[in-house]
């Protein structure tokens, strides 16, 4: 998994590339976390370009992140999901929390 | 008894100090002394009222044989004492640590048997022994003692080892073990200047990691044997060695028990690691309710599939229950983690759920309770569960679900998912829940399953749902087939089974058309 994060205006955006699963979902949590907690943005876009494939352990890391933030006031939102990855966050029911 | 005993081990014993006369040739570098592994297992064996019988059976054997060899009375006594001793401190501090029955397999066992019966037993034993050789000799003291006790140590491991953890049913296995093990030992031990003799390590570890103590063990034991019996024929890269005998002897033993030692922690550790597994399934297992047909109105049967990896132990539950008001309750989830503590958290909102469903309005109100429950059930965040209930005399269904994959719904019209009534996965973020209705016809079957039957690497889940309503389908149609069974034996992986899997299949009887 490829993490790669940078500033967008007033937002901060972190790219991800690979597959979010049980290999990568720890590395992906704690990068979205130390964003969180460094920047402390209004808005932390998740980039899921990338991601070509993501299982319930990615959708945990994502929903755990998603937590972080709202405790500190930031919104996190998926942008650019399509594939495998928004299939299943649709099928789980969780994609609508991040948009 | 006693007597059989004492023979054994007054043959025993004979062989082996024959053994290191003859073929070791107590004067060389190999001071392999198999026996002492005779006595330790004779005394930890057999209990305290037969340790005279068996010190004093040695102590005789040990002059006798001594004697015989030409050796001075006096030194006969100081060696019958050094290999009475010995065992009789390693036996008495093993026993001290493990009062019950012995098992290598568990670490502590191992580690007392390492400390006191291999270690602390020999060191004693050449104490004595080597003060006897350095006298006996006018050697040195210490490289009287040195070889002693490494030739000791290795002895009662290896020896002590293969009859600790003895078991007739592995004999065949232990026998081939042996056979390779000395075919690959002579080939390392062969050569004098090249080195080989690493050889037969990964034979052993591979042992270790896939068989009991009880084949890899003797496989030890032959392998320790028959590089000595090389070492002493004088071929191997210790009989080319130059340097101080002592130092030779010990470093070949030293070498020895190493490997047999590694081998030995590779089985304790996969032994350790399996039965937390084997307990994990054995929960799990005992948590799936055995489906019955008491339920009116509808047949139930049931699958599980664990995943192929076997430290991979699921959290996926099904369950069937009478609700209120005449329905059938019915629930499929899956917990996130592999391990013991899924498992419990499943067996808690299993619990918790059945206990919601007899006072909820509705399966929307039950997964608004589980997600209450959730909050103070470790380890149920994320969960995902499908619930519904049937009502037979109305026949209407009534479902929802939490971030799981939607229920199959097979009628003479064709395959079709329940796609309605989806809401995210429990404790995420509190909220009610939508519920979705159906009607049931006749002859229907229900499928409920998790996402471990549908979902492969690096492929929409779309496509596993269509393969799962096509095969579905089509074992419907063949009466007389298992559908749950034909279902989970179709690993969707194409390869091994990643994630475990459960399927509860339903078959909605008509009204008055009893089965």
């Amino acid at each position: 998994m490829k993490i790669v994060r940078d500033r967008d205006g007033d937002a901060v955006r972190v790219a991800l590339t690979g597959e979010l699963d049980l290999a990568s979902s720890d590395d992906v949590r704690s990068c979205l976390e130390e964003a969180l907690a460094e920047t402390r943005p209004a808005r932390l876009l998740v980039d899921m370009d990338g991601v070509a494939f993501c299982d319930s352990t990615g959708i945990e890391a994502l929903i755990l992140a998603r937590q972080a933030a709202v405790a500190q006031g930031t919104r996190l939102e998926l942008v650019n999901v399509h594939g495998i990855a928004r299939t299943t966050l649709e099928i789980t029911g969780v994609l609508r929390l991040f948009s | 008894m006693r007597f059989r005993v004492l023979a054994i081990v007054a043959v025993a014993y004979t062989v082996g100090a024959q053994l290191a006369f003859v073929v070791f040739d107590a004067d060389s570098i190999v001071v392999l002394f198999l026996p002492a592994g005779v006595t330790l297992s004779a005394l930890l064996l057999r209990p305290r009222r037969d340790w005279p019988w068996i010190l004093l059976t040695v102590a005789v054997l040990e002059v006798l044989i001594d004697v015989g060899h030409g050796l001075a009375p006096l030194s006969a006594l100081g060696f019958a004492a050094a290999n009475t001793a010995e065992p009789l401190t390693g036996a008495l501090l093993v026993r001290r640590a493990v009062p019950g029955p012995i098992d290598l397999a568990q670490r502590r066992h191992l580690l007392a048997f390492l400390a006191f019966g291999v270690v602390a037993g020999p060191a004693v034993g050449a104490l004595i022994g080597g003060t006897t050789i350095a006298l006996d000799a006018d050697r040195g003291w210490f490289s009287s003692f040195l070889p002693f006790w490494a030739g000791d140590a290795t002895g009662a491991l290896t020896v002590a080892g293969t009859v600790l953890t003895w078991r007739r049913s592995a004999l065949p296995r232990a026998a081939t073990a042996v056979l390779v093990t000395v075919a690959v030992t002579t080939v390392g031990f062969w050569p004098q200047h090249l080195p080989l003799f690493y050889l037969p390590i990964p034979l052993l570890f591979w042992l270790g990691f896939t068989q009991p103590l009880a084949v890899t063990m003797p496989a030890g034991l032959a392998m320790t044997v028959a590089a000595n019996t090389l070492t002493g024929a004088g071929r191997g890269p210790w009989a080319a060695l130059d340097g101080p005998i002592e130092l030779k002897t010990a470093t070949l033993q030293l070498f020895l028990a190493v490997a047999v030692l590694g081998a030995c922690f590779l089985t304790v550790g996969v032994t350790e690691r399996d039965r937390a597994v084997g307990a994990a399934h054995q929960l799990q297992q005992a948590l799936l309710p055995a489906v019955g047909p008491q339920l009116p109105g509808i047949r139930v049967s049931a699958g599980y599939r664990p995943a192929d990896l076997t430290h991979h132990v699921g959290g996926d539950w099904y369950d069937v229950f009478a609700a209120p008001d005449g329905r059938i309750g019915f629930a499929v989830g899956d917990v996130v983690g592999h391990n013991l503590a899924a498992a419990a958290a499943m067996a808690r909102l299993q619990s918790a759920l059945r206990v919601l469903a007899q006072t909820a309005a509705g399966p929307a109100e039950v997964l608004a309770g589980l997600d209450r429950a959730s909050a103070v059930i470790d380890g149920a965040h994320m969960c995902t569960v499908a619930y519904a209930d049937y009502h037979p005399p109305t026949r209407r269904l009534r479902y929802a679900c939490a971030g799981h994959p939607p229920p199959l719904l097979l009628t003479p019209q064709g395959p079709e998912f329940l796609w309605e009534g989806r809401s995210m996965p429990l404790a995420i973020e509190p909220g009610p829940r939508p519920c979705a209705e159906h009607e049931i016809p006749t002859g229907a079957h229900l499928i409920l399953y998790t996402d471990g039957l549908v979902e492969r690497r690096g492929e929409s889940l779309h496509a596993g749902l269509n393969r799962l309503a096509g095969t579905a389908t089509t074992a419907a149609g063949q009466p007389g087939t298992d559908l749950t069974r034909s279902l989970l034996n179709r690993i969707p992986h194409g390869g091994p089974a990643i994630d475990d899997a459960v399927i509860l299949h339903l078959i909605f009887e008509g009204a008055s058309a009893p089965h």
